[in-house]
């Protein structure tokens, strides 16, 4: 069985190390021009080359996305940019824009990957655009298992498929539901979620008068159940999305996967239900099947936008430890206590609890409470801790 | 430049003809939604033989995405057109080329994925693959389709000019989905155009959804009309899509004399005038976050 690449979401240069750390094979992360989360979450290109070098030097990969779909006016300085990612070494692209599939040939040193954008839903396709100079392929998320593993097992170049987070309601790269109702272009980095506003229905002129409100919007892709078939089908990479979401959630879905494929590939796979919890300790919106298991059906859809999401209470990632005092020096993420407990979480996917006695800020006054984002406090921790490791509450 | 417009059924075909219109697009049933009809192969061979001897063009229309379990009935479809090939198959997926081209009707096909072709290198990318043509994204307004159509040199561009514009293409059952959590017969959601969409801050802003076998659109509140801007740039333009769904008969019957002689057009604002985007506005679609 080949074993598949995890790739996980990078948002910027500290969730690319935690993404590495935490199991994944490969970041992905956005250009400052030319990706899809244009507004956030986007890397000059220093960051690039410091991400780079990081992922290489633990033998990892990167790769950056240009997927916006080009207007004429963005064409100017595309060839420019794509040299400069060649010169720094990256390992491939993500393309959608015929315009920037062409570029494939005179950048054979970069993979080119077509990204679900394109909505890539059949074998006949996939042929399409093999011949073009793409070298992989991220599928549609609107297919179900048998529909993958029919194009895997007959494509001519690598398939990648989504595994976890957030779903486009519509087909991606065809909608334009937020350019429509805010004037921001969806496949240009300007997405507003419009599908998962608050709509009422209305029938002619009438207004179906009691009926709840619902969202077009779905739940998140949670696929641990999947994992082996995606796995014997050989599926060349599994993708998380999520490069705006937190190095908490980047860090537990990468590890939990991470376990699970490894699991696989060990041929000493758990019950489900163990990756499934150790996943729910980091999602933050329900989460179900996608379209794995067919077309969904009403319960995977966001219908009431109000209903209550989970929460989860990351609060703290490590910055480093000294031995002879037993304290860890961390960042503070979310509010915690003298007295709490917390759960230590580390890339070696032990898990320990223990109770908070000692918390002093960066001056060594004893503090009580730790309520400022980002703000360097000292901890007691019973046993040793390595920077990246991350302390949640446990409620 | 040719008006394309869509057909319910073939006893259309003439009204539509005296009123000015050159291209006659169907839908062949099971690889299309969408459309008030669909027509078998066979239906459509027939057609395409009439057209023939009676004059204008007959385009067929394949407006879904294609999945594997399409693709044999695709095959059928490409296989049946052979003998006599339509003027052109309009395609929303890529499949359609790729298959077209073991039959030798590539260059038969135009490709309008309603996104997606935005540039000239777009263009140039599609003209090298050996289409017949690309519908521009509908993105984009007329000064664009104008430069881009300018350097398409040998690859025929269209636009869509008249009708709401399609929006969002999801293959979930959306609409049936809510119905049934409101205890309403599902099939009241299937190719029923009295459905609306009204966003809870946008009172009055009310967006057609329709749902078929291949999915649910959503489409925009108010409609494109392309009168100034066909008159404009008809010369570098192929052909004009003008859309049926959600208008009436009246009113799309008027929208295509008026394309076709411009005198009519104050008469189609007198009658059917409202529920247009302003004329002159931009197309609400050109905002992007790509040079943050």
């Amino acid at each position: 069985m080949r074993r598949p690449e995890l790739l996980a979401p990078a948002g910027d240069l500290e969730r690319l190390r935690i993404a590495l750390r935490y199991g994944a094979d490969a970041v992905y992360l956005g250009g400052q021009p030319y990706s899809l989360r244009s507004r956030t979450a986007v890397f000059p290109l220093d960051s690039i080359r410091e991400g780079v070098l990081y992922a290489h030097s633990l033998g990892k990969k990167v790769y950056v996305t240009v997927n916006a779909v080009f207007r004429e006016e963005d064409l100017l300085g595309l060839r420019d940019y794509l040299d400069s990612l060649d010169d720094i070494g990256i390992d491939g692209v993500i393309v959608t824009a015929p315009a920037a599939v062409a570029e494939a040939s005179t950048h054979p040193r970069m993979s080119f990957h077509l990204s679900t954008q394109q909505s890539v839903t059949n074998l006949e396709t996939v042929r399409f655009w093999a011949k073009t100079g793409i070298r992989r392929i991220v599928l549609a998320r609107e297919l179900d298992l048998g529909e993958i593993a029919e194009i895997v097992a007959q494509s001519p170049i690598e398939c990648e498929v989504f595994i976890h987070g957030g779903m486009c309601s519509s087909y991606s790269g065809r909608c334009t539901l937020s350019n429509e109702m805010t004037g921001r272009d969806a496949n240009r980095g300007g997405c507003a979620h419009s599908c998962r506003w608050t709509y009422s229905l209305v029938r002619g002129e009438d207004p179906l008068l009691g009926a709840p409100a619902f969202s077009l919007g779905a739940k998140d892709l949670q696929a641990v159940r999947f994992i082996p078939a995606l796995c014997a089908m050989g599926v060349a990479s599994l993708k998380i999305e999520g490069r705006m979401k937190s190095p908490h959630y980047v860090a537990t879905v990468v590890s939990v996967y991470r376990r699970l494929i490894d699991d696989v590939m060990a041929g000493r796979l758990l019950a489900l239900d163990t990756y499934d919890s150790l996943l729910a300790r980091g999602e933050n919106r329900p989460t179900g099947p996608g379209f794995f298991e067919g077309i969904p059906g009403p319960e995977q859809q966001l219908s009431d936008p109000g209903a209550p999401k989970p929460s989860q209470s990351f609060v703290a990632i490590v910055e480093g430890y000294d031995p002879s005092l037993g304290m860890a020096t961390v960042s503070q993420r979310n509010v915690f206590s003298i007295g709490d407990l917390l759960e230590h979480f580390s890339p070696a996917g032990e898990l320990r609890q223990f109770r908070l006695i000692d918390l002093r800020d960066a001056e060594g006054m004893a503090i009580e409470r730790a309520s400022h984002p980002q703000e360097m406090l000292r901890m007691s921790v019973p046993w040793p801790v390595e920077p990246l490791d991350m302390f949640r509450k446990v409620n | 430049m040719r008006l394309v417009v869509t057909l319910r059924d073939w006893s259309e075909k003439l009204r539509f003809s005296a009123l000015g219109a050159d291209v006659f697009l169907v839908h062949p049933t099971g690889l299309s939604g969408l459309t008030p009809s669909t027509f078998s192969f066979e239906e459509i061979q027939g057609f395409i033989r009439r057209c023939r001897t009676e004059g204008g063009f007959l385009y067929v229309g394949l407006n879904q995405m294609i999945h594997g379990k399409d693709l044999p009935l695709l095959e059928t479809f490409l296989q049946a057109m052979v003998p006599q090939p339509p003027d052109a198959i309009v395609a929303f997926d890529l499949a359609v080329l790729e298959r077209a081209r073991a039959y030798g009707l590539s260059d038969r096909v135009i490709y309008r994925p309603v996104t997606l072709n935005t540039n000239s290198r777009d263009i140039a990318f599609f003209r090298s693959a050996g289409l017949k043509g690309i519908t521009l994204s509908s993105t984009l307004n007329p000064e664009e389709w104008a430069d881009l159509a300018r350097v398409a040199a040998g690859l025929e561009i269209s636009v869509f000019a008249h009708g709401h514009l399609d929006l969002f293409y999801s293959r979930r059952r959306l609409l049936t989905n809510h119905l049934m959590r409101l205890g309403i017969e599902k099939r009241e959601g299937i190719q029923n155009s009295e459905w609306r969409l009204e966003e809870e801050t946008r009172p009055g802003q009310r967006l057609p959804i329709w749902e078929d076998d291949a999915g649910t659109h959503v489409f925009s509140a108010r409609k494109r009309e392309s009168f100034a801007a066909l008159r404009s740039h008809s010369s570098l333009l192929s052909d004009a899509f003008l859309d049926r769904l959600f208008l009436s008969d009246a009113e799309y019957e008027a929208a295509l004399a008026a394309y076709a002689d411009p005198r009519l057009e104050a008469a189609f604002w007198r009658d059917f005038g409202s529920g247009y985007l302003p004329k002159g506005a931009p197309v609400p679609a050109n905002a992007g976050g790509i040079r943050p």
